[in-house]
């Protein structure tokens, strides 16, 4: 047997694993109907965001006010707001908006606590007394007020909205982290790496990093829906975005002064916001099923 | 709709007068009854020297009186004194009181009793918030006799009735009480109105009690009731089911539902506010007249007011009220011309580029941040979403910031802003509460800083003439200049809403005295 056989067979023989591990968790993701409906309702909206000048029938910011608060017709399928605008056009181009909250909002979450997570998992002590207690604190706050509090700190606006909704995710992901770190981390493999003199930033890029993939993947999905609700909650109270922004929360905000003679201002963009929370959940749930080994049938 | 209703019941109840023959309306009033009337909190301090809110000000006003009083128009009128001269450069006031006037607890009402009033106000140690403000004012008050008091006054100030002599401070209480209650004068006050005080539950309410004596005939009822509510809703709801009269605060996404109701009357008239955008002249680029008129050019103030304030406001011609006895109806005006905004930028070399923004030779845009509060004024958010809107539209590179009203003062005092939306709400219409606070350059609601010494001239000679006619002349004048020379944009006048039961007859609304009940009575 010539020696690259040997090393071909010795590459199946480590990656097959992980390679049969995507088909079986490919497997059962497919097979969650709940999770395909998510995947395909996000993949809309992307669409949606992406190409919204061309499928909004109207510009978005263009008022008139002769034409305000008018119930859905043929012209407006959604009807139109209290300055005219046409609220369909509004609803596909906030898409945009609330895309950019999720993503940004949970990228923060996610690098900033990922990274401290890993920290103080991998190496412990007092580095991870320290840390983990600061989380403790920030975990003691009611969600929404700590996000309140970052908000009144920083002032209002999108951007801001999507700090405070970040830095509060920070220690559910570092939680997280932390946690499949010290189980990781004892694992023969790390002390394989650790004893043929890999040093800390490879041990944990290439052996550790790899392993908690799973289950940032889940919280991510699972926290886009939370950013989600948490911005429109914001916005509803004036903090988050700002006229004329066509921002879901503040649409609902906006609409509820007409909610007894013009519901619809405030049900298409509550069914919108709905919607994609909807989606994002049932696919971080489909996700976790699919992921989670332990909860294979 | 529901004035008209009010108009038709004055002209039947006239007609009735006629047919029957009878000179007096009221002897044939149904007498008696209990009103009970909404106010939004609990009263705090019935002792005029420490009376600072509305609400407490607004049940005093049945218990006491000033010295001269408002019409329901807000034109000062005759009351405890039954005339006045002031003397031709406004530094002297000579009041005659009314004779025969008796305060609650039977002393008499006369020159000795007003000036002791003063005196107290006056006095640094009894520290009364408008002390310091009486004492700039009045140099000497002299007893000339029993019912003639004369006020000297430090410098010539035409305004000095409305501005100094009528406010919560100066009500009048009896000498005797002041003396005797000490401090128990806070909870049980003693004037000379209407009604008497009966009694205060903290939280509860406050019953007033028919004064017999009054100089102006006595009240038709027996009794008034204030119950502290503070919740809108709940006024509604209470009045709807008939266990209140009167609700104090209507909301206005409420008016068309309470006017739907039919045992309820909706009242809603100009009051003395305007609700205006104030340019910061410490931006360099609101120095520029230009810029001031073409942004006044291209708002369509008169559509705004109309779609959005529906019915609750109506649009400001000028800086002053439009209901102000001083308002130059003639005023300077820029009306909406999209075309002439652009035209009169373009003098300052603002240009629209290829994107359609409005550039100078240096390729800047016109940029600012228009500011606003929420839920501070009717539809703020919504007129000033439709205002930035319409910036826009002629390629202004506007932004718009919501914020509380509480920010939006701490910007507006730190002069934190570019153009920022703020109104002022007097009980009066006199110049001197208007535009010396907001356009003269020592004005304490001159939040832009606009510095014009030939209207801080003007405002002056308003303020040191004492003849009418001529005060009219010099205020038209100033009120053309403002409008002019535009350091701001008036938007609108809102208006004062009311709402009161269909049982309450003969109740005459001003917004000069909207609490006054002496005169109504109850019906079916």
């Amino acid at each position: 047997m010539s020696e690259v056989t040997e090393m071909k067979k010795r590459k199946e023989f480590f990656e097959s694993p992980r390679k049969e591990m995507f088909k079986s968790f490919l497997r059962r993701f497919l097979l969650n109907k709940g999770a395909i409906i998510g995947l395909l309702l996000i993949f809309l909206t992307i669409v949606l965001a992406i190409f919204a000048p061309v499928i909004a029938p109207y510009d978005p910011f263009e008022q008139n006010w002769r034409n305000r608060l008018q119930t859905p017709s043929r012209e407006h399928w959604f009807g139109t707001d209290e300055h005219g605008r046409d609220q369909l056009s509004r609803i596909i181009y906030g898409t945009r908006i609330s895309l950019t909250i999720g993503i940004i909002s949970v990228s923060i979450g996610l690098f900033g606590g990922g990274l401290l997570g890993i920290i103080a998992g991998y190496f412990g002590g007092v580095i991870d007394n320290i840390i983990m207690r600061l989380m403790d604190i920030m975990m003691a706050f009611p969600g929404v007020l700590l996000a309140i509090a970052l908000v009144a700190a920083l002032g209002p606006g999108l951007f801001n909205v999507m700090i405070a909704v970040g830095i509060w995710s920070i220690p559910l992901f570092s939680r997280l982290v932390r946690g499949t770190v010290l189980s990781i981390k004892e694992n023969d493999f790390v002390s394989a790496a650790r004893a043929l003199g890999g040093s800390n930033p490879h041990i944990i890029f290439y052996h550790i990093l790899p392993n908690i993939m799973a289950p940032i993947l889940v919280l991510s999905s699972l926290r886009l829906a939370t950013a989600l609700l948490s911005a429109a909650a914001l916005s509803f109270l004036g903090l988050g975005a700002q006229p004329p922004q066509p921002d879901w929360g503040a649409m609902l905000s906006q609409g509820r002064q007409h909610i007894h003679t013009s519901p619809h201002l405030t049900m298409f963009p509550g069914l919108a916001i709905m919607v994609l929370v909807l989606a994002f959940n049932m696919l971080g749930d489909g996700l976790r099923d699919a992921l989670d080994p332990r909860l294979r049938k | 709709m529901k004035r008209i209703k009010v108009i038709n019941l004055g002209l039947a109840l006239a007609l009735v007068v006629l047919v029957v023959g009878v000179v007096s309306v009221t002897a044939d009033v149904p007498q008696g009854g209990t009103l009970r009337v909404a106010i939004r909190n609990d009263v705090q301090n019935f002792d005029p020297a420490y009376l600072v809110d509305a609400t407490t000000s607004g049940v005093s006003f049945s218990v006491y009186e000033h010295i001269v009083a408002r019409s329901h128009d807000g034109v000062i009128s005759p009351g405890l004194s039954e005339s006045w001269e002031i003397s031709e450069n406004a530094d002297v006031y000579t009041f005659n009181l009314r004779r025969g006037v008796k305060f609650h607890d039977g002393s008499d009402f006369n020159a000795q009793a007003v000036k002791f009033n003063f005196d107290r106000i006056m006095d640094p140690e009894v520290a009364s918030h408008a002390g310091e403000l009486l004492r700039n004012n009045i140099d000497e008050i002299v007893i000339e006799d029993d019912y003639t008091i004369v006020f000297y006054l430090e410098e010539p100030n035409a305004a000095f009735i409305d501005d100094v002599l009528i406010q919560n401070a100066t009500f009048l209480a009896s000498p005797t009480a002041i003396e005797t209650l000490g401090e128990d004068l806070s909870r049980n006050p003693v004037g000379t109105g209407a009604f008497k005080f009966h009694s205060w539950t903290p939280d509860t309410e406050v019953v007033l009690a028919r004064n017999e004596e009054y100089w102006d005939g006595a009240p038709n009822i027996d009794q008034i009731v204030f119950r502290p509510i503070p919740e809108p809703t709940t006024q509604l709801t209470e009045l709807r089911t008939g266990r209140i009269h009167f609700m104090t605060v209507v909301p206005v996404e409420q008016k068309a539902a309470i006017e739907a109701d039919p045992n309820i009357n909706v009242i809603g008239e100009p009051d003395f506010n305007v609700r205006y955008l104030v340019f910061n002249f410490n931006q360099e680029v609101f120095q520029d007249i230009n810029v001031r008129r073409g942004l006044h050019y291209a708002l369509d103030i008169t559509e705004l007011v109309e779609i959005f304030l529906e019915g609750v406001a109506e649009r400001a011609y000028g800086p002053l009220p439009n209901m102000s006895p001083f308002h130059n109806p003639d005023v300077l005006e820029y009306p909406y011309n999209p075309d002439k905004a652009l035209a009169t930028l373009a003098l300052s070399g603002w240009a629209r580029g290829s994107d359609g923004m409005l550039r100078n030779e240096d390729g800047e845009t016109l940029k600012f941040t228009l500011t606003t509060p929420l839920g501070r004024y009717t539809k703020d958010r919504e007129l000033n979403e439709a205002i930035h809107f319409q910036f826009r539209q002629i390629g202004v590179d506007v932004d718009i910031e919501i914020v509380e009203f509480a920010t939006l003062i701490d910007k507006l005092r730190a002069r934190d802003f570019d153009l920022a939306y703020i109104g002022l709400m007097q009980r009066t219409g006199d110049p001197t509460a208007h535009l010396d606070l907001m356009y003269h350059s020592e004005g304490w609601a001159n939040w832009g800083d606009y510095n014009n010494p030939e209207i801080d001239d003007l405002l002056n000679q308003g303020k040191r003439t004492g003849d009418p006619d001529e005060r009219m002349r010099i205020y038209a004048i100033a009120q053309d200049l403002i409008m002019e020379d535009a350091p701001t944009i008036p938007i609108m006048n809102e208006f004062y809403l009311l709402a009161y039961r269909t049982e309450v007859k003969n109740y005459t609304f001003g917004v000069a005295r909207p609490m006054d009940y002496s005169k109504l009575y109850l019906g079916e």
